[in-house]
């Protein structure tokens, strides 16, 4: 019970510092200079990696460690954004980071922990996926959606916002390496 | 569900990886410069790299003493030097 409630607190964390990195630093960038993409769409939506890497460490559980900080920053990005988004909306977009994770374990020789070489790659591959199933299942949640605009700006922003999330991974146990050569 | 520590590792490995394709890594740095040294001293008078040479060589200054003595060992191991000679300390590019 005690390691569930910690998973909880590191995934809510997580989930919410990359949530507000997103709109309190690049949702102001890119509503001031690329003004022809919706404000429902982020180009840089780090908050997808977080999805995807506790779908990958967690398993089926992060859909639960993941639906409370999701609801709170649906709320939020609706205040902040001015957009409408469906009620069910965050459940969807976890579970379509899972079933991405999951669909990409299934291939043969990989397995669904044991990606091995390179798991980054096939990480982010399964990113993709989820961002499409993300996308196709907003597109049947909202009467006013152009599925393939919009499948793609959710493609877009979920894989980039992954990519720079593991690059920040990397920056940080560089520097908890640094760190610890150093006694700090 | 595996254990805080083994999805650590998971996360570390797979950070690590990661690095090393994206050529962010500074073992690969090390690893580069210390083959790029190990090939200049042995091509420097036809004569083999060694440990004091290569501590002082100007690639290799930026590195602690440990971190070269570790990647000699590593690359030793990899095939990618060799040592030579009858005296402890001296080494070549492995081809």
């Amino acid at each position: 019970m005690k390691e569930h409630f910690q998973n909880f607190i590191i995934v809510t964390i997580a989930y919410l510092v990359a949530f507000a990195l997103t709109t309190a630093i690049f949702a102001p960038i890119q509503s001031m200079y690329l003004t022809a993409v919706p404000p429902a769409i982020s180009l840089l939506f780090l908050p997808h990696g977080v999805r995807i890497l506790a779908a990958y460490f967690l398993g089926w559980r992060s859909i639960f460690y993941l639906i409370p900080s999701g609801y709170l920053t649906h709320f939020l990005w609706i205040q902040t954004q001015g957009v409408t988004l469906d009620f069910t909306a965050p459940i969807v977009s976890i579970i379509a980071a899972y079933i991405g994770v999951v669909l990409i374990g299934l291939i043969p020789s990989i397995g669904f922990r044991d990606f091995n070489l390179s798991a980054w790659k096939w990480l982010l591959l399964a990113g993709f996926l989820g961002s499409i199933l993300n996308g196709l299942g907003h597109g049947l949640l909202q009467s006013e959606f152009n599925l393939s605009t919009q499948v793609l700006g959710y493609a877009i922003g979920d894989v980039s916002g992954q990519f720079a999330l593991m690059i920040c991974l990397i920056y940080y146990f560089k520097h908890v390496r640094t760190d610890d050569v150093t006694g700090g | 569900m595996p254990s805080k520590l083994k999805i650590l590792a998971d996360m570390k490995l797979l950070v690590a990886r990661m690095e090393e394709d994206l050529g962010l890594s500074d073992y690969s740095n090390l690893n580069r410069a210390l083959i790029t040294a190990v090939a200049d001293l042995h091509a420097q008078g036809d004569c083999n790299a060694s440990t004091a040479a290569l501590l002082e060589h100007q690639l290799l200054k930026e590195f602690s003493r440990p971190s070269v003595f570790r990647a000699l060992r590593m690359m030793e191991k990899s095939g990618e030097i060799k040592k030579v000679g009858t005296v402890r300390g001296y080494y070549a590019p492995a081809n």
